[in-house]
C-alpha cells in the first residue's frame, strides 16, 4: 500500500529547511562581506569597520578595475580561453570515456591503467616546458588549451557513467545496424547529459579561474587571462602601498589592495552565478528512456 | 536492475578471433580513441623523461640528459632528514581527517537538498553553497584569520565573553589548527563537491521513486534501496581516487596558515619542499620527493581498487 | 539543434583565438631584436621610456614581458631550468646571477669594460661592493643599480598622543620603551603594545637594534661572520620580546598579522609601536583623519633608533646604494653582445640616466630653484590632482630599468621624514639592508651549506617564536642553542673561509 508521509516525515523537511537556511546564511554571509568591502570607502576597510553593508559607499574599486585598460581584454581573453578550452576538453574526454566505457574493447584494462597512471606521475615543470616551446605552441593560445585537454578524473567519471547505460538498449540499437560512433552521437551523447554538464562546468570552472599556464607561456599581456590581471592589479596596489616611496596623493586615497581583491571577486564570480543555474537545468531527471527489469 | 559491471558477459572478444581482426571489427572505436590516444602520449608520456631528474644532480646548462647521474641521492637525503617522521606524520593525519569529516558531507548534503519539496529553495541552495569555491585560498584563509583575531575577531569577543577574558590565539595553538584547516575546507568546498553527487542523483530514474512508494517504502528505505545504490559506483571511483592522493596535501593553504609556533604540526611534506626548494631552485630534491609521493599513491590505489572491486564491483579497472 | 550552436561557438572562438595571435614587427634590416623580462606592473607601448631610447639612438627593437614579483621570480626560475633565457632579465639579483653566470648562462660583463665607459665610473666607487659582485671566477654576471638617494627602512614608530597623555619622554633604549609601554597601557587597557606584518622576518627587523639576526650575518664589531642566534643579541633579543609579551605589551598577532590586519590595528587605537617604512605613519595619520575628522590627537610620529645592551650605539636599516637585487642579467645567448651592451650602457650615462629617472625636460619635469621638479600631471606626493603613474605608463622613474637613481630632485618624502632623516644621518651608525658583501661559495660548500640550513633554520624560527609567545619556557634557551649549535658552528666555518677569500679579493681591487 502506497506510503503515507507521517509526523517524522514533518518534522525531517522542517529540519532539512533550517541545516539548508543555514548553509545559505553561512556561505553567503562572507560573500556579501566581501562584496560590500569593494563598494566601501578606503578608511573604513583598513579599519577593519565594515561588517555587513558598505560603509561610505564608493566605486572607487571598480573604477581602479574599469580605468585599467588591460581589464576588458583580459576579460574578453579569458571567455575565450574557456569556450574554446571547454569545448575541446568535451570532445576529447567523451570520445575517450566512450571508447573505454566499451566492454569489447581491445587493450582495454591497458590502456586504462596506462592513462590512470598518468594522474600519479608527471614529468614536472621542465620538460613540459621545453614541449611546449618545441612544438612552437609558446605564447600561443594553444598552449592554454592542448596540454589539459584531458583529465583522467573527469575522464573516469564520464566512463562510470557511460558504464551504467544499459547494455541492452545500446545492444538493440547494434543490431538495426549502427556503428560505434552512430551509437556514441546519437545514443550516449544525449543519455549522458548530466555527466557532461557536470564536467563541462568542471572545466569551465578550471579555465575561468586559470592564470598559472597564462603566466608561464605567455608574454604579451594583451593576451593575459583575467585572473593573472586581476592578480597583478591587486599585488600592483600592495606594493605602491607598501613601498618606501609610497606617495599616497594627499587627498586621494587609492583603494587598498583588499578593495581590489574583493571588487576582482565580485567580477569573477558574476559570470560563475549566471552558468550555474543554465548548468543545472541539464540535470534532467530520469533521463532513461524506459526502464530495464530485471 | 542495476547491471553489475564486472560480471556482465556481454562481448568479451572470443580469443579464438585474431586480434586483427577484432581490431578491425572495432575500427570505429578506434577512430574514436585515437585523438585522445596521441594527446596521452605527446603530452603526457613523452614529459615523463622529466623524472629521472630525481636521479641526477640537474644542471640546466648540461640538461636533463647530460646532468650527473646520483642515483638515491635526493631519495636518501629527504627519507633520513631530520623531519622525515613528522612530514608524513602530519600529511597523514591531514588528509585522513579531510577523508574521515569532508568526503562523506557533500555526499549527505547532496541527499539533503534531494529530499527538498521546494524548487527555488533548492535551487537557491545549491547555487549559493558552491560560491566560496570560487574564492581564491588567499582570500578564505584571510576571512578565517578575521574572523579568529585574538583582538577583533567575533569568535575570541563571543568567547571572551562567555570565559572573562580570556581569548584564545587560534593560529598558534598546535591544537587548532587541524579543526581550523579542515573546517575551513568544508566551509569551501563542501556545495562544489556536492555538484557531482546532485547530478548523479538526477540521472536516476524517477518511476523508481513512484513505485517505491507505491510499494510502501518511506523516506529512509528509498534512499537506501535507490539513492545510494545508484551513485554508489560514483562514490567508489571519488574515494579510491581520494585514497590515491593520500600524501598530497596541498602547500598553499598550509603555507598561508602555518607559521612556526606550529610547524610540529602543520608543516607537511609539500610544504617543506617548497621551502628547500624555493631556496636553491633544487628541482632534483622536488622531483625525488614528488616521485615517492607518486609511488605511494599508486600502491594505495592498487590496493583500495581491489578492495572496492571485492566489495562492490566497482572498480577503476 | 544544441549541436549546431556548439559547432558555431566553436567556430567563432576558433577564429577569434588565431587572430588574437598576431605580432606585429617594425623592425628594419639592420634593427637587433631583444627581449627583456621585467619585473613591473605595466602595459608599455611605444612610448616606453627604454623602448624609446633603444630604438632612436641604437635601433633596437625591444620587447618587454611584464610580471608582477610573485611571477616574474617564477618564470625565471623556469626559464633558467630549461635553459631559455631572454636576452635581458630585470632584476635578477647577483647571487643568482653569480650563481648561472659561472655555468656560463649569462654573458660576463667585465669582458667588455672596455666599451662601457659610462658603467666604469660607477663600478668601483665602493671596493666591497665591487668585490662582491665578483662571481668565483672573477667574472662579473651582474650589472647593478647604483642608487645615490637613499631611503631608510625600519624606523621605529609610535603614537606620540598616546605618549603626551603618560606624560613621558621619547624612549631612546629598549629599557626605556618598556617603561613607555607598561605607562600607556595602563592608561589605555585597550592597546595590544607593538605590532608587526612582518611575520617571522621580524627578528631580523628587531635583529638590528641587538646586533644580531635569525640566520648568518655579518658582524662589524668582530669583523666576523656569525650565525645570528649563537650571540648574545639574539638572547638578549628573544628575552625582552617575551618579557614584552608577559606583560601585555607585545601583540598576541605579532607573528601571524598579514598588512591588513596590522594597519587595522593602528588605525583603531590598538597598536602603540612598529617597526616599518617611516612614510607609513604620515599615511596612518591621514587615513585616521578622514575617519575620525573630529579627533585631532592621533598622532604617529618618527623616533630616534631604540638601542639595547648589545648595541648601544643607534642602528637604522637603510637601503642599499649598490642595489644588487636588482641587477640585469645578460644572456649569454644573445645575438651582437656588443651592440646592447653599448646601449645599456647609455643608461649610466648622465643624459641616459636623466631620462630613465626624469623624462624629458617640458615633457615630464622642469626645474624649480634648481631642482628637478616632475610636472603637475604626474602622480607624486606634491602633486595632489594628478592622474598618471608615470612608471607603469611611460616606464619612468621604474626601480628595475632606472640603472642610476640620482637625488638631484625635490625629495618626495613627508616633511617628517625629510626631517628625521638629516637626524638620522647626523647620529645613526647607517646599517646597510642585505648586506653589501656577498660571498662566494664552491658548489660543494653550497651543497653542506644548503643541507645544514635545512637542519637548523626551521628549528631557529619555531623556537624563537614559541620561547617568545611563552609557548615554550624561556628557561629552555640554553638547551635550544645547543641543539644547533654543532650545524651553526659548522656554517660558520665555511664562511669564514669564504670570507677570507673575499678579503684577499678586496685587497686586489684597485
Amino acid at each position: 500500500m502506497m506510503y503515507k508521509d507521517k509526523l517524522i516525515d514533518k518534522v525531517f523537511n522542517v529540519i532539512n529547511i533550517s541545516i539548508m537556511l543555514l548553509v545559505i546564511v553561512v556561505t553567503l554571509y562572507p560573500v556579501i562581506y566581501l562584496i560590500s568591502k569593494s563598494l566601501s570607502s578606503v578608511e573604513y576597510v583598513k579599519a577593519g569597520m565594515v561588517y555587513l553593508w558598505p560603509r561610505g559607499f564608493s566605486l572607487s574599486a571598480y573604477e581602479e578595475v574599469f580605468s585599467n585598460e588591460l581589464f576588458l581584454t583580459s576579460y574578453r581573453n579569458t571567455i575565450v580561453y574557456t569556450v574554446l578550452g571547454t569545448t575541446i576538453n568535451l570532445v576529447m574526454t567523451t570520445s575517450m570515456a566512450y571508447c573505454l566505457s566499451r566492454r569489447n574493447l581491445v587493450f582495454r584494462k591497458s590502456i586504462t591503467l596506462l592513462v590512470v597512471f598518468t594522474m600519479f606521475f608527471g614529468g614536472g615543470m621542465i620538460p613540459n616546458f621545453l614541449l611546449i616551446k618545441w612544438l612552437k605552441m609558446y605564447d600561443t593560445i594553444w598552449a592554454l588549451v592542448i596540454p589539459g585537454a584531458i583529465s583522467t578524473y573527469n575522464m573516469i567519471i564520464v566512463r562510470t557513467y557511460m558504464q551504467g547505460i544499459p547494455e541492452e538498449i545500446v545492444e538493440s540499437v547494434r543490431i538495426d545496424g549502427a556503428n560505434d560512433i552512430q551509437i556514441f552521437i546519437k545514443m550516449i551523447l544525449p543519455l549522458s547529459i548530466p555527466v557532461i554538464a557536470t564536467i563541462g562546468l568542471f572545466y569551465a570552472v578550471g579555465h575561468w579561474n586559470s592564470y598559472f599556464n597564462a603566466m608561464l607561456y605567455l608574454d604579451e599581456k594583451k593576451t593575459y587571462p583575467l585572473q593573472l590581471i586581476l592578480k597583478e592589479m591587486i599585488v600592483e596596489q600592495d606594493m605602491q602601498g607598501m613601498s618606501s616611496n609610497a606617495f599616497d596623493v594627499v587627498n586621494e586615497q587609492p583603494p587598498s589592495s583588499e578593495m581590489l581583491v574583493s571588487a576582482s571577486i565580485v567580477m569573477s564570480l558574476i559570470p560563475v552565478l549566471i552558468a550555474y543555474p543554465f548548468v543545472q537545468r541539464f540535470f534532467i531527471k530520469g533521463v532513461m528512456i524506459g526502464s530495464v527489469k530485471g | 536492475m542495476m547491471i553489475n559491471i564486472k560480471k556482465d558477459k556481454v562481448g568479451i572478444p572470443n580469443r579464438k578471433r585474431s586480434l586483427a581482426k577484432e581490431i578491425a571489427n572495432q575500427k570505429y572505436l578506434m577512430i574514436l580513441l585515437l585523438p585522445s590516444l596521441i594527446y596521452y602520449i605527446i603530452f603526457r608520456y613523452v614529459p615523463m623523461y622529466g623524472l629521472i631528474i630525481a636521479f641526477k644532480d640537474y644542471d640546466f646548462m648540461s640538461g636533463i640528459m647530460g646532468s650527473p647521474w646520483v642515483g638515491l641521492k635526493y631519495f636518501k637525503e629527504f627519507l633520513q632528514g631530520p623531519y622525515f617522521g613528522r612530514l608524513i606524520r602530519n600529511t597523514l593525519k591531514i588528509s585522513i581527517t579531510n577523508l574521515i569529516f569532508s568526503f562523506p558531507l557533500p555526499i549527505i548534503f547532496a541527499l539533503l537538498l534531494n529530499e527538498l519539496k521546494n524548487q527555488r529553495l533548492k535551487k537557491l541552495t545549491q547555487t549559493v553553497s558552491y560560491l566560496p569555491h570560487f574564492l581564491s585560498v588567499v582570500v578564505v584563509v584571510g576571512l578565517l584569520k578575521q574572523l579568529l583575531s585574538p583582538t577583533s575577531g567575533v569568535v575570541n569577543k563571543v568567547i571572551s565573553t562567555v570565559t572573562g577574558g580570556d581569548t584564545i590565539n587560534f593560529f598558534m595553538e598546535q591544537n587548532w589548527f587541524l579543526p581550523m584547516y579542515v573546517s575551513s575546507g568544508i566551509w569551501q568546498e563542501l556545495g562544489y563537491s556536492a555538484i557531482i553527487y546532485i547530478s548523479a542523483i538526477a540521472g536516476i530514474d524517477p518511476a523508481l521513486y513512484e513505485a517505491a512508494t507505491v510499494d510502501g517504502a518511506g523516506r529512509w528505505r528509498r534512499i537506501w534501496n535507490i539513492t545510494l545504490p545508484s551513485i554508489l559506483p560514483t562514490i567508489s571511483i571519488l574515494l579510491i581516487l581520494k585514497l590515491g592522493s593520500l600524501l598530497e596535501v596541498g602547500y598553499e593553504k598550509v603555507l598561508l596558515m602555518y607559521n612556526p609556533s606550529i610547524y610540529k604540526v602543520s608543516d607537511v611534506i609539500s610544504t617543506y619542499v617548497y621551502r628547500a626548494g624555493v631556496q636553491n631552485a633544487n628541482y632534483s630534491f622536488g622531483t625525488a620527493v614528488g616521485l615517492l609521493n607518486s609511488i605511494v599513491a599508486v600502491i594505495l590505489i592498487v590496493i583500495s581498487n581491489k578492495v572496492s572491486d571485492k566489495l562492490s564491483g566497482n572498480g577503476l579497472w | 539543434m544544441l549541436k549546431r550552436i556548439m559547432a558555431v561557438m566553436l567556430a567563432v572562438v576558433i577564429v577569434l583565438g588565431v587572430t588574437g595571435c598576431k605580432k606585429d614587427s617594425t623592425s628594419g634590416k639592420d634593427t637587433l631584436p631583444i627581449e627583456m623580462m621585467l619585473l613591473g606592473g605595466g602595459n608599455e607601448d611605444e612610448n616606453y621610456m627604454l623602448k624609446k631610447i633603444f630604438k632612436d639612438k641604437f635601433d633596437i627593437d625591444l620587447t618587454i614581458n611584464q610580471n608582477i614579483e610573485s611571477s616574474h621570480f617564477e618564470k625565471l626560475k623556469l626559464l633558467i631550468a630549461s635553459n631559455e633565457l631572454p636576452d635581458i632579465v630585470s632584476p635578477l639579483p647577483i647571487d643568482d646571477a653569480k650563481t648561472i653566470g659561472v655555468k656560463g648562462a649569462l654573458v660576463p660583463i667585465d669582458e667588455y669594460l672596455d666599451i662601457m665607459p659610462n658603467l666604469q665610473k660607477y663600478l668601483k666607487k665602493d671596493k666591497v661592493a665591487y668585490t662582491s659582485m665578483l662571481a668565483s671566477d672573477s667574472h662579473i654576471y651582474g650589472l647593478p643599480k647604483f642608487n645615490e638617494r637613499q631611503e631608510y627602512m625600519n624606523t621605529p614608530i609610535i603614537r606620540a598622543d598616546m605618549l603626551k597623555a603618560v606624560g613621558m619622554e621619547n624612549p631612546t633604549t629598549m629599557a626605556e620603551l618598556k617603561e613607555v609601554l607598561k605607562a600607556i597601557k595602563k592608561k589605555f587597557p585597550d592597546t595590544v603594545g607593538i605590532v608587526s606584518r612582518s611575520k617571522e622576518s621580524a627578528f631580523n627587523a628587531y635583529g638590528i637594534m641587538y646586533n644580531t639576526n635569525s640566520g648568518m650575518m655579518y658582524n662589524k664589531e668582530t669583523d666576523k661572520w656569525e650565525y645570528g642566534p649563537l650571540n648574545k643579541g639574539y638572547k638578549e633579543m628573544i628575552t625582552d620580546l617575551n618579557e614584552l609579551h608577559s606583560e601585555g605589551l607585545l601583540d598576541e598577532e605579532f607573528f601571524t598579522s598579514s598588512a591588513e590586519q596590522w594597519e587595522e590595528k593602528l588605525l583603531n587605537n590598538k597598536g602603540v609601536f612598529t617597526l616599518d617604512w617611516p612614510n607609513r605613519a604620515q599615511v596612518e595619520e591621514d587615513l585616521y583623519k578622514k575617519l575620525h575628522p573630529k579627533d585631532k590627537d592621533f598622532d604617529l610620529e618618527l623616533l630616534m633608533p631604540i638601542t639595547t645592551n648589545s648595541a648601544p650605539d643607534m642602528r637604522i636599516l637603510w637601503s642599499e646604494d649598490v642595489a644588487s637585487y636588482s641587477s640585469f642579467g645578460i644572456s649569454s645567448k644573445t645575438k651582437d653582445v656588443e651592440r646592447l651592451l653599448k646601449a645599456i650602457d647609455y643608461l649610466y650615462s648622465d643624459e641616459g640616466a636623466e631620462l630613465l629617472q626624469w623624462g624629458k625636460e617640458g615633457e615630464h619635469f622642469v626645474y624649480e630653484n634648481g631642482q628637478k621638479k616632475y610636472m603637475e600631471h604626474i602622480k607624486v606626493s606634491y602633486n595632489p590632482n594628478a592622474t598618471v603613474n608615470i612608471d607603469t605608463a611611460e616606464g619612468i622613474n621604474s626601480g628595475h630599468i632606472m640603472r642610476v637613481v640620482k637625488n638631484d630632485g625635490i625629495n618626495i618624502f613627508p616633511e617628517e621624514v625629510q626631517k628625521m632623516t638629516v637626524k638620522y644621518q647626523e647620529s645613526a651608525e647607517s646599517f646597510v639592508t642585505n648586506h653589501k658583501m656577498k660571498l662566494n661559495f664552491t658548489p660543494e660548500q653550497q651543497d653542506r651549506i644548503r643541507v645544514l640550513n635545512n637542519n637548523i633554520a626551521t628549528l631557529v624560527q619555531e623556537e624563537s617564536v614559541k620561547m617568545v609567545m611563552n609557548l615554550t619556557p624561556i628557561s629552555k634557551y640554553d638547551s635550544f642553542i645547543k641543539k644547533i649549535e654543532k650545524d651553526a658552528k659548522e656554517m660558520e666555518k665555511i664562511y669564514a673561509a669564504a670570507y677570507k677569500d673575499f678579503k684577499k679579493q678586496l685587497k686586489e681591487v684597485d
